[in-house]
């Protein structure tokens, strides 16, 4: 199993901008919401799924996927079944069997919505590098100390992420008997778990602290950034096209055209 | 008048009442290679942090007397602004990274001084060919290895262009290759650049050759020293007793651990390949090679933490995929190479019997053993403070009872001797060895040639996953001398190779 986390690569969507791809991610959520069709939201939640596997052909291999999945498909299943408004699609003589248009369109409406967000949120993560989208909210005023907390927070995941599970081997090594799902002292464990790693995180701050304004950080109200990458003909063409796309859905769902 | 100017300097800690330096009058010419050495707890990051500008950022810092770079007293300049004049690598260059590429990390100080973007480019390219790393520009710092890390920390303040570069402890946590290529960056750059350098370190071996002034830091004061007095013992080899190599000390020849073609893969690299290693009782093997050789993921398979890919890790007569890792714990003492991530209890008492108590064979006589060990071990005024509040070499002591005090028949330890004085590093190299003596059996990640020749039976030698080597220590010495791995001989030996 991979890391839900950015994956270098080179396709259309990871060269875009950053801001670009971040206000799609927020605009076709709103769009998963304005949309109430469950075809349409079918059609959205497919046409996100197959740009997905062309950015991962081994996207179920991406931690998190499977249980997406299943969700996504447990709850259409769930509005099939007990959503019994509409006329009968299908009867198999079994009360609860009875499929319906309501419960159709609801399952799909609901489990769409699911999905597309979902999925919107899997090609965001998958092919934005979060250094260059800190960089990116910098650039377009994020003052730079908070943007600089996004970047620092990123350098310092996967460490204490790391320290975490050397922590807990420690415990291991010491005779702490997790692996034997000893339940019993579970709150000292975890405070003798989380001592160790909060006065790492704590240590690692203070160094980084001096690391940073050692190199002059927060000296001046302004600053300048090497990486001067914006907007290109490619952002403009992408954002026109989804423009179309998703303007074309709402005309259809709301009946300006049939 | 010369660049730096200590006068009548001291300062004590926020909550202490003895100073951590005390006096300290001190020159520095422009362009002077320093060595600033000392004991553990001496006083020498303190120093190379005053000169920083970083002790006296707190509202009301104790300190007397003045700091002068170019004139300008640093302990009234703010760290944004001292930096123009004194730069500061810390001792791991982990700790120094906020971001994530080389690239980012070299720009970073120069946007903070509002550089223009277009000139940053040319900046980078300048100091990572001081630094003699242009071909890791486009690398992200995750995928560096230790000391193209240290470079990189090195570039990133060289950018700056400050007058004097402080280096606390660059080595310390680098194989003898990587701190051989450090200390050569570091001296030329200072040819090049006329930049005055000055290092905090304990490994002074490779900087004689460099010519460096010497200064030695003992209980807060400093003293000048000449290269006569730093060849002496006292601080480079402080009389190391020669042990020749003896059979293992027990009649037991089962082996404690056998390792037959192990393969171990991490995130779809091969890291430990063919891996054939049997332990005994009362060996005591060192486990050497270069940084990112394999040593730790070695010891952690032992232990369990990685499924093998092929090959069969027998641990105590048992298959240990069978085995769950608190199984393994009666029979194994495992020491982490961080002090801090092993620390779990409130008190240095608890922390000692920690491990005991788990395995709920704390009785008397391991009580009265822990108290002996701790005493031996200069903890014993300590029992009740938090394990937090102990300097790093006490934490290490700390960790070495925790794990030996229910009586593994094995220990395994990762880089116990990191930042340690060669006098400590000898005190805790007999207690493992005394305990050895009695029938347990140690293997320990060490880069220290001289004290792996005092004091270890047989040396195992990891390359790239592999084991190159696996010898009784005096004739593992010449063979890899043979290799060509100089840089990890003893003294004696790079002196006279057919000795």
């Amino acid at each position: 199993m991979r890391k839900l986390s950015y994956q270098e690569g080179e396709t259309i969507i990871h060269c875009l901008y950053p801001l670009t791809k971040l206000c799609w991610l927020i605009l076709g959520t709103i769009f998963a919401f304005l949309l109430t069709n469950g075809y349409l939201l079918l059609i959205v939640s497919s046409v996100l799924l197959i740009v997905l596997l062309l950015i991962n052909h081994a996207i179920w291999k991406i931690r998190g996927f499977r249980l997406v999945a299943a969700t996504g498909l447990i709850l259409f299943v769930l509005y099939l079944i007990f959503e019994k408004s509409g006329s009968t699609l299908i009867n198999f003589d079994i009360p609860l069997l009875r499929i319906t248009s309501g419960g159709l369109n609801t399952g799909l409406r609901f489990s769409g919505r699911f999905f597309s967000i979902v999925f919107l949120s899997y090609i965001f993560i998958l092919t934005t590098d979060p250094n260059h989208l800190a960089y990116s909210l910098m650039r377009i005023g994020l003052p730079y100390r908070y943007g600089f907390m996004l970047v620092t927070a990123l350098r310092l995941a996967p460490i204490l992420e790391n320290e975490a599970q050397t922590i807990y081997r420690a415990q291991l090594v010491r005779g702490v008997q997790y692996d034997k799902k000893n339940f019993k002292k579970l709150f000292l464990l975890m405070q003798q778990f989380l001592t160790p790693l909060l006065i790492s995180a704590l240590q690692r701050a203070d160094k980084l602290v001096f690391s940073m304004e050692g190199r002059g950080f927060g000296r001046y109200k302004e600053r300048t950034f090497r990486c001067q990458t914006s907007l290109t003909s490619l952002d403009m063409i992408v954002s026109v096209s989804l423009s179309i796309f998703f303007g074309m859905l709402i005309l259809i769902n709301y009946g300006v055209i049939s | 008048m010369s660049l730096i100017e200590i006068e009548n300097f001291s300062y004590t800690y926020p909550g202490e009442t003895q100073p951590a330096l005390r006096n300290i009058n001190l020159a520095i010419n422009s362009g002077a290679f320093v060595v600033i050495t000392g004991k553990s707890g001496s006083g020498k990051s303190t120093l190379g942090k005053a000169l920083a500008g970083f002790l006296f950022q707190d509202e009301m810092p104790n300190y007397n007397g003045k700091i002068l770079v170019k004139g300008v007293d640093m302990t009234h300049l703010p760290v944004q602004e001292a930096c123009e004049y004194a730069a500061y690598v810390q001792q791991n260059p982990e700790d120094q990274f906020c971001t994530l590429s080389v690239m980012d990390e070299i720009a970073f100080g120069l946007e903070n001084f509002g550089m223009d973007p277009e000139l940053i480019e040319g900046r980078i390219d300048l100091v990572l060919e001081i630094v003699q790393g242009k071909d890791l520009k486009k690398r992200d710092l995750a995928s560096l290895s230790g000391g193209e890390k240290q470079k990189i920390a090195i570039a990133s303040l060289l950018a700056l262009e400050p007058d004097v570069l402080i280096l606390d402890e660059p080595t310390s946590n680098l194989d003898p290759i990587a701190t051989k290529h450090v200390f050569k960056t570091l001296y030329q750059i200072r040819k090049k650049r006329n930049l005055t350098v000055i290092i905090i370190e304990h490994k002074l071996s490779q900087l004689i050759p460099l010519e460096p002034e010497y200064y030695e830091l003992e209980k807060g004061e400093l003293v000048p020293r000449e290269v006569v007095d730093v060849a002496q013992p006292s601080i480079l080899q402080p009389t190391i007793k020669q042990e020749s190599y003896s059979e293992p000390k027990t009649q037991i020849t089962e082996d404690l651990i056998d390792l037959s073609k192990v393969t171990v893969d991490l995130d779809g690299n091969r890291i430990l390949d063919q891996i054939d290693l049997k332990i005994k009782p009362g060996e005591f093997i060192a486990l050497m090679g270069p940084n990112g050789s394999g040593k730790s993921t070695l010891l952690e398979t032992v232990m369990g933490f990685h499924p093998l890919q092929s090959g069969l890790c027998t641990v105590f007569n048992k298959p240990q995929a069978n085995r769950f890792t608190s199984a393994l714990v009666r029979d194994i003492g495992y020491i982490f190479q961080n002090p801090d991530h092993q620390l779990f209890t409130q008190s240095v008492w608890d922390e000692s019997t920690f491990t005991s108590s788990n395995l709920a064979v704390l009785d008397d006589e391991k009580k009265a053993q822990a108290k002996k060990w701790l005493d031996q071990m200069g903890l014993g005024a300590r029992l009740d403070d938090h394990p937090q509040r102990l300097s790093y070499g006490e934490k290490r002591r700390l960790n070495l009872i925790s794990a030996m005090l229910h009586s593994p028949k094995l220990l395994l330890i990762d880089e116990l001797l990191i930042g340690q004085d060669l006098n400590n590093a000898q005190q805790w190299m007999r207690f493992l060895n005394d305990y050895t003596k009695q029938g347990g059996a140690v293997l320990l990640v060490n880069h220290h040639p001289d004290l792996t020749q005092s004091y270890c039976d047989r040396i195992v030698f990891l390359e790239q996953g592999y084991i190159i080597l696996d010898l009784p220590t005096s004739s593992a010495f010449q063979d890899l001398a043979v290799l060509g791995y100089d840089t990890f001989l003893p003294s004696g030996i790079k002196e006279n190779p057919n000795a």
